[in-house]
């Protein structure tokens, strides 16, 4: 038991708990909170496996950005204290048993399989192989994904724009 | 031989739990924004899947970390998402003063 | 990288002018001089000089199994022991060449006839600039059809097919004002939707068995007998054969789903002309002219033959009753259809297609001659306030008449030829090759004489006789240019002369072999599809003699007593419609007379079918098995399982009440379209509640189901 073995399986319990949370916490902003944790689990576990790059991308993009975005938005939409955030259990025995089969059947297929094992994963400085694949074999998906993030963000600003399909009845916004 | 680190079970049942309390997450909230949370975690077990991989079947990929890319990709894809979600989501509200989803029966016919 | 045939990118360009014209078209189209109706037109006539060249190419090897054909890559994902692979392309043979021919030029000529016609249309904000779009519809129409001829697999085919099922959809209830309209569109829209599920099952029963879409595979495979094993109990070729051939009733309007085509009158009359004459009830023959060796493997010949022998011969006696001028032309367009479809089944294939091309040349003449008359008797369609017209409009009737000549198997036009080639393929099929289907004879001859009988009729109650209407009659006078230019051009290739003889050496040295039709390039050209190297056998599909040959044998013992019987039964149509409605000689009361009264009313009724599908399979099966399931819902399965469905089942229930007949139209569909019983289609409109989480739930449960079944679960 070394302490990339126990660093390991408290990010597991940490993650696998904090998921719990996410599912089944009737206030949307525990839930929330909830998210951050198991989100700060992923990115242990991207650390252990030797991505360093994407466990501090993780980090940022993830933790500091879509959670801000996410608690923001529950705090504009709604008054959350009032919401409980799930409906009744009749509402909840349909999805639960599916979610659950779903969940047993990836777990007995993980645990089916005889996976390679190695000794500890390798850890070395991942950034410069990322920016090398993403200008190699992945140039053109980047390139797309760089277009998606674009339409994709005018896309949002259009959205919450304002009276946006008012305006030629002359709004308060021109 | 023993250990959790190199034991690749490990990872893929935390996003097997990812993917399954995630898609229950999406399934009962009574919210749009819970919905989007349980979206998240999914993108986060399918995520962590492609890293565990990358990790251990490294000598079948010829140097090129395929599997971190792929996870690079879900995280700007999901960065865009959550723009457009929120975006919905205030929209949704302003006009209609809530969120939740079940309200939003448009597409019935 | 291999080299294309440059023949292969003339066809790409010709679906994507016009799909250009359409882009143009719906982003700018009002802002354009004339809102555009030029760029539609242009487009499609550069995709008829384009498809031109294609015929040329195809005329000058002049040999039977000349094909160009040219394939890409789109997906292939998949390993090697689980193969998933798409290849589409695109191939041009003598079907195509012919195809692209035919379906340009009238395009380019109902585009034509549409900027005089629909010039009330023109730029009026009131009517939302729906003359720009109205071109749009027309130009992406006419770029699917294009591209369903070009496409060499089912794939494309299916795409394009259901592009065409949208835009007949828009263009039927073009006028959306009219609740009719509305209503017939909708109706056009979901009743081929029942037709296209059994197509699309049957695509991908095919896909899973051959592992492509494409036809030169398909008839390998065939060839090869990869389709002989057991599929759900049935031959794997006839279950397959059986549901594409669904896909063709449901587009070409063949009985049991024929309800849709009369009812698409509402549109405008080009669009009648385009859709459902020349192009789109076209597509589902030309369909199972591809689908041939398949639909023969299967054995399911036969009863495509039925199903097009009773399409004919009840569209015909329907035709001869109706008064308004353009249900009289939507029947019998029912009833040619009807024909190439029985000729398929009867393995006259050559003479099939030859029908599906002379049809719609003189088919789509015929609408735009009557839509010539509806404009010049300012949108009167009942025949019984006309009369008279032959003064006032000269080339329309003589075009009308030139071409009701063709349609009713007159020697020296068209229809006379193809019309024969297919009577003598019923004729030796039925009479001289299996006795036990004399039905499939006496209901084409039957046809072809009602057919002659109504078309005259059409012809005398419209342009001779007195005027019944002064007001109108006065007022009447030709179109532009662009309005008679399309008839005369139309008219004048419904002309035996084009179709048969020899063009290449000396234009009239075969004048002996139109009347024969024996010679013809249309015959040497256009041949069943070779299956690897072996031709298909034709005369297999379930009857003791084999072998194409046995076939032609019969083919052409039947062809003179077919001919002259046909002459005879022509005749007597044309005869008969004088006496009652041109000279008068016989009162058309007395006729009617002749029946009894059920008879009538089976007619006027339309055999009921309307009525059964709308009165009693919807309102008394359908509707109250949705009560049940709301019930059921509401008392147990909602108390356990799901909450919320109940709510939705019985406000689903109650509006049932007020739907009127599209809604109800609608929701038989959604029960038969779905290929289950009505019961399941029931259940399935209280899952369809607009819900994203129950639409998320449904989509996972039938993931654990697939878990289930994989035993994974």
């Amino acid at each position: 038991m070394t302490f990339v073995d126990f660093f390991v399986g408290f990010c597991f319990l940490l993650g696998a708990l904090s998921a719990v949370v996410v599912a089944f916490h009737p206030n949307i902003l525990y839930a929330a909170v909830a998210l951050v944790f198991s989100l700060l689990s992923v990115a242990g576990l991207y650390g252990a496996l030797g991505a360093d790059f994407l466990a501090a991308a993780q980090l940022i993009i993830y933790v500091g950005g879509i959670i801000v975005v996410i608690l923001f938005a529950v705090m504009m939409s709604e008054d959350v204290y009032k919401n409980r955030g799930v409906g009744g259990w009749k509402g909840f025995f349909a999805p639960f048993i599916i979610s659950v089969a779903v969940l047993w059947a990836l777990l007995k297929l993980v645990n089916q399989a005889n996976w390679p094992r190695i000794d500890v994963p390798v850890r070395e400085h991942t950034v410069e192989a990322i920016g090398r694949a993403l200008v190699g074999p992945y140039a053109l998906v980047f390139q797309y994904v760089a277009i998606v993030l674009l339409a994709g963000l005018i896309g949002a600003v259009v959205i919450a724009r304002p009276h946006y399909h008012e305006k030629s009845s002359g709004s308060n916004l021109e | 031989m023993s250990g959790l680190a190199n034991n690749l079970n490990v990872y893929l049942s935390l996003a097997a739990i990812f993917f399954g309390l995630g898609l229950l997450t999406a399934l009962t909230r009574k919210n749009s924004i819970g919905i989007f949370m349980g979206v998240e975690l999914m993108l986060n077990g399918a995520g962590l899947n492609f890293v565990a991989f990358n990790a251990f079947l490294k000598d079948r990929s010829d140097g090129w970390l395929h599997g971190q890319v792929f996870s690079l990709f879900i995280i700007i894809l999901a960065a865009i998402e959550a723009a457009v979600a929120l975006a919905i989501v205030l929209r949704f509200f302003g006009s209609k003063q809530t969120i939740d989803p079940d309200v939003a029966v448009g597409l019935r016919g | 990288m291999e080299s294309v045939d440059p023949l292969i990118y003339t066809a790409l360009w010709i679906p994507t002018l016009p799909l250009l014209a359409y882009v143009i078209q719906t982003a700018f189209g009002v802002k354009l001089p004339r809102m555009g109706d030029w760029l539609s037109t242009g487009a499609i006539f550069a995709s008829f000089l384009l498809a031109c060249r294609i015929f040329a190419a195809m005329w000058s090897a002049n040999d039977p199994n000349w094909a160009v054909s040219h394939a890409w890559k789109w997906i292939d994902v998949g390993t090697e022991t689980i193969p998933f692979k798409l290849i589409v392309g695109v191939r041009l043979d003598n079907i195509a060449a012919i195809m692209l021919l035919m379906v340009t030029l009238c395009a380019t000529l109902i585009h034509l006839f549409s900027t005089g016609y629909m010039r009330d249309h023109h730029g009026k904000p009131e009517d939302g600039y729906r003359y720009a779009s109205f071109f749009s519809f027309l130009s992406l129409f006419t770029a699917s059809m294009l591209g369903l001829v070009i496409s060499d697999n089912l794939l494309t085919l299916f795409m394009c097919w259901e592009l065409m099922g949208l835009c007949s959809y828009l263009l039927i209830g073009f006028y959306r004002h009219k609740t009719s309209a509305a209503n017939a569109s909708l109706k056009a829209f979901m009743t081929t939707r029942v037709g296209d599920t059994g197509l699309f099952i049957g695509m991908l029963a095919l896909f899973g068995i051959v592992g492509s879409f494409r036809f030169e595979d398909i008839y390998r495979a065939v060839g090869e007998g990869a389709l002989s094993g057991q599929l759900l109990g049935f031959t794997a070729a006839g279950f397959i054969g059986f549901l594409i051939f669904l896909g063709t009733v449901g587009k070409s309007a063949q009985f049991p789903l024929q309800v849709w085509l009369p009812d698409a009158m509402e549109g405008p009359t080009p669009v009648s002309a385009l859709i459902h004459a020349a192009t789109m009830v076209a597509a589902g023959v030309y369909l199972i002219i591809r689908m041939f060796p398949i639909l023969e493997a299967g054995h399911v010949l036969t009863l495509v033959a039925y199903v097009g022998a009773t399409t004919a011969l009840l569209a015909a006696i329907l035709a001869i009753k109706q008064n308004d001028i353009k249900k009289v032309l939507a029947y019998s367009t029912l009833s040619q259809l009807g024909y190439m479809v029985m000729a398929v089944g009867v393995g006259a294939f050559t003479a099939a297609f030859f029908h599906l091309i002379t049809h719609a040349v003189f088919k789509a003449c015929l609408f735009m001659s009557s839509g010539s008359v509806i404009y010049a008797m300012h949108h009167e369609q009942d025949m019984r306030n006309m009369g008279g017209l032959k003064k006032k409009l000269p080339i329309t009737f003589a075009a009308m008449f030139i071409t009701t000549l063709a349609i009713s198997g007159v020697p020296a036009f068209s229809g006379f030829v193809s019309k024969d080639m297919i009577l003598a393929g019923v004729l030796g099929f039925g009479f001289f090759n299996n006795p036990d289907h004399m039905f499939l004879p006496i209901a084409a001859f039957l046809t072809a004489g009602l057919t002659a009988f109504y078309m005259f009729r059409l012809i005398f109650m419209t342009f001779f006789g007195k005027p019944h209407d002064h007001h109108h009659y006065e007022e009447a006078h030709e179109g532009g240019w662009n309005m008679w230019l399309p008839l005369a051009v139309l008219a004048f290739f419904s002309l035996a002369i084009f179709y048969t003889g020899s063009l290449t050496g000396g234009l009239f040295g075969g004048a002996d072999k139109i009347f024969g039709a024996s010679n013809d390039w249309f015959k040497n050209l256009v041949q069943v599809p070779r299956l690897g190297s072996t031709l298909v056998e034709a005369g297999a599909h379930g009857h003791e003699t084999g072998g194409h040959h046995g076939f032609e044998h019969y083919e052409h013992l039947a062809h003179m007593p077919a001919m002259i019987l046909s002459l005879i039964l022509a005749g007597l149509g044309i005869g008969v419609s004088f006496l009652v409605y041109g000279s008068k000689k016989i009162s058309s009361e007395k006729l009617s007379n002749l029946w009894p009264k059920f008879v009538h009313k089976l007619i006027d009724n339309l055999y009921y079918f309307d009525f059964f599908y709308i009165k009693i399979f919807i309102q008394k099966f359908l509707m109250p098995s949705a009560d049940k399931i709301a019930k059921f819902d509401d008392n147990v399965i909602d108390r356990i399982v799901v909450d919320g469905w109940s709510d939705v089942a019985k406000v689903g229930y109650k509006s049932a009440g007020t739907f009127d007949d599209v809604v109800v139209d609608g929701v038989m569909v959604d029960g038969l379209g779905g290929g289950i019983p009505s019961v399941f289609g029931a259940s399935l409109r209280t899952l369809q509640n607009g819900k994203i989480q129950r639409y998320l739930l449904v989509a996972v449960a039938a993931l654990v189901v697939l878990f289930f079944f994989r035993g994974i679960l």
